[in-house]
């Protein structure tokens, strides 16, 4: 699969807890009119061969929980380098590694952003509150970067 | 005094595991021991729930091959229910599976190994790794990349989902395959062997380069397992279990229901994984090996007539049973050559888009076996029921259990070649962790995996403190 659009690649493990907040956010897009033409994938992890379907895209938004200090549910807005190096590598890949991947086979990346969401919780089912209130949110900043091009930022 | 040697963790394989190398006082290795650090308990957390909701809860053991473990867990619900699913319904598995093994070999072998195939074990590890393959031999990565999306676009028009589909059902499939996705999935079939073939190409014209590699990479006599079809030929979803020896003579064959009369696991104290062993020999001398290379001599032939050439240019250049385990490298690309040929005579076939694909029926046994292939090798789920399908007991005996005492064979060799003294080198380390991942193995699959740690190596003084450090 290919798309000249945006994409956007949510991923996360929804069987551990606030790890699901990028599938959630992938849910939550399917049904929102303003993501209606944007390419939007959920994924358990990214791995190598989304490799076309970056390249393919105009722009690209990856959502993720991640572990900091900041509060449960803030919404972090960060530039994704291409990177080059990464030798421990199991069967996934980091944003940046994918962008490096697509800058050598395909000789330019699309702008791409991740948007990340501080976590609280990674052993019980669901999202604690304060991830899963952040979701509409995630939504906006998202959306403000697929449809303007604009970043929006975090909470 | 014996010191010992330890590798924590090793990267580039799924899951977490460390390998302890023991020393005598002049600083040579002396054993070895390949061990897995995480704790999983799937076993003990089904006990229980009802039989079926096996197949979609196995499939979460792992992200890598989720389908492996819906087969067999399917297959041993089958046996629950007493039902054989029709034809279509197991054609219709068997696509799945296929389509899961190309996915993962090709994880395994392009992604994973090919860096050290491509730059050598001695290369700068910041190089070493799969943009680093991109930049060097771009072709390469890009066939690796599609047979990866070949294999995972087909399981997602089968199963709705890339990872974790609960498509396969006890019984059979929960849904008949339509025109538009066969021909969808047909389409890109040529593609797909233009990559493997261009990949198995490149392979040959490489081997020269590991010759050293090949002597020493677990090059050792053993038994092999793998399943047969009633031809003796590989066969990766329903067939008997074949056992032969280092020169490929029968030791035993059976049906996979009576796998506890001929495999017997081992507890270890250091390590979550339970070896296997062959009962009639005893855990010293009872070691097998699964997986690529023990179905290409195992199987009398694959039965295709791509994979068969293949499988003819491999035998004539190492021998119908070649003892290294670097092997499975090139039996990794034979294997998803196999796969392809059988996904396309399935898809080819009359009756593969029929509607009757699955059987119904209530709980008729309280015991259900199921066994496959999956990209590791043999994979067993053993479920007892009450009268009720309450899982009372389940018992997952693993393709890297079965792997694991070969592994620490494979370990010690390669240890033994390359470690000396007190001091880690980068190309050592690499080797030492290198002839694991000949055996792919999944560690998810006897554990969880769960983030990501960093290579962490220490060598020790036998007061414990370190002599040497590595990190990356």
């Amino acid at each position: 699969m290919s798309t000249a659009g945006p994409l956007v690649i949510c991923y996360g493990n929804d069987l551990r807890g606030d790890d699901g907040v990028g599938p959630v956010a992938a849910a939550a897009m399917a049904a929102d009119v303003r993501f209606a033409d944007v390419t939007v994938l959920s994924a358990h992890q990214l791995t190598p061969e989304l490799a076309d379907d970056v390249a393919g895209a105009s722009r690209l938004v990856v959502v993720d929980a991640i572990c900091d200090d900041n509060p449960p549910g803030t919404v972090n807005v960060t530039p994704i380098a291409a990177e080059t190096g990464d030798s421990s590598l199991t069967h996934h890949v980091s944003p940046g590694t994918l962008l490096g991947l697509v800058q050598v086979l395909h000789g330019s990346t699309p702008a791409a952003t991740a948007v990340t969401v501080s976590v609280a919780d990674l052993d019980d089912d669901g999202l604690t509150p304060g991830v899963a209130a952040a979701v509409p949110h995630v939504l906006d900043v998202v959306a403000g970067l697929v449809l303007s091009g604009v970043g929006v930022s975090g909470a | 005094m014996p010191r010992s040697l330890v590798i924590d963790p090793v990267t580039r394989i799924e899951g977490h595991s460390r390998i302890t190398l023991q020393l005598d006082d002049a600083g040579e290795v002396t054993d070895a021991h390949f061990a897995v650090t995480q704790f999983r308990g799937f076993e003990k957390l089904c006990q229980g729930r009802p039989f079926a909701e096996m197949p979609s809860l196995m499939a979460r053991i792992c992200g890598i091959c989720p389908v492996s473990h819906l087969i067999a867990s399917s297959k041993a619900c089958d046996g629950i229910l007493a039902v054989k699913p029709p034809k279509t319904g197991e054609d219709l598995r068997r696509l799945m599976n296929l389509a899961q093994i190309v996915q993962s070999n090709a994880l395994s072998l392009f992604h994973l190994s090919s860096p050290d195939l491509l730059f050598g074990f001695d290369a700068d590890p910041a190089t070493r790794n799969i943009v680093g393959v991109a930049q060097l031999n771009p072709q390469l990565a890009k066939d690796g990349i599609y047979l990866r999306k070949f294999g995972q676009h087909t399981i997602f028009l089968l199963g709705g989902k890339r990872i974790h589909p609960s498509w396969i059902v006890p019984g059979g499939v929960d849904a008949p395959l339509t025109a538009d996705k066969r021909d969808e999935i047909l389409a890109m079939i040529p593609e797909a062997y233009a990559a493997i073939e261009r990949a198995m190409t490149w392979y040959i014209g490489n081997l020269m380069s590991f010759v050293e590699e090949t002597d020493v990479f677990g090059s050792f006599p053993s038994a092999f397992m793998a399943m047969v079809d009633d031809k003796g030929n590989v066969e990766h979803y329903d067939g008997r279990l074949r056992v032969v020896d280092a020169d490929r003579n029968l030791l035993m064959e059976f049906d996979g229901e009576d796998y506890a009369a001929h495999i017997g696991e081992t507890v270890d104290d250091r390590s979550f994984l339970k070896p296997t062993y062959l009962t009639a020999f005893g855990p010293e001398e009872g070691v097998y090996r699964v997986g690529t290379l023990a179905r290409a001599i195992v199987g009398n032939a694959f039965g295709t007539k791509r994979a068969d050439e293949a499988l003819g240019i491999f035998r004539e250049r190492f021998g119908i049973a070649p003892s290294s385990s670097f092997h499975y490298h090139y039996t990794r690309l034979i294997d998803v050559l196999f796969c392809i040929e059988r996904m396309e005579e399935h898809l080819l076939q009359d009756d593969i888009l029929s509607t009757r694909v699955s059987a119904k029926a209530e709980v008729n046994n309280n015991v259900g076996i199921g066994v496959s292939e999956a990209p590791r090798g043999t994979l067993i789920h053993h479920y007892v029921v009450d009268d009720d399908g309450i899982i009372q007991t389940a018992n997952l005996v693993i393709a890297t259990g079965h792997n694991a005492a070969a592994m620490n064979r494979s370990v010690r060799q390669v240890a033994q070649r390359y470690v000396h003294g007190e001091h880690i080198s980068e190309g050592m380390l690499n080797r030492v962790e290198a002839v694991i991942r000949c055996y792919d193995p999944c560690l998810s699959c006897s554990t969880h995996a769960m983030g990501q740690m960093p290579l962490h190596l220490q060598l020790l003084r036998p007061d414990g403190s370190v002599v040497d450090e590595v990190r990356r």
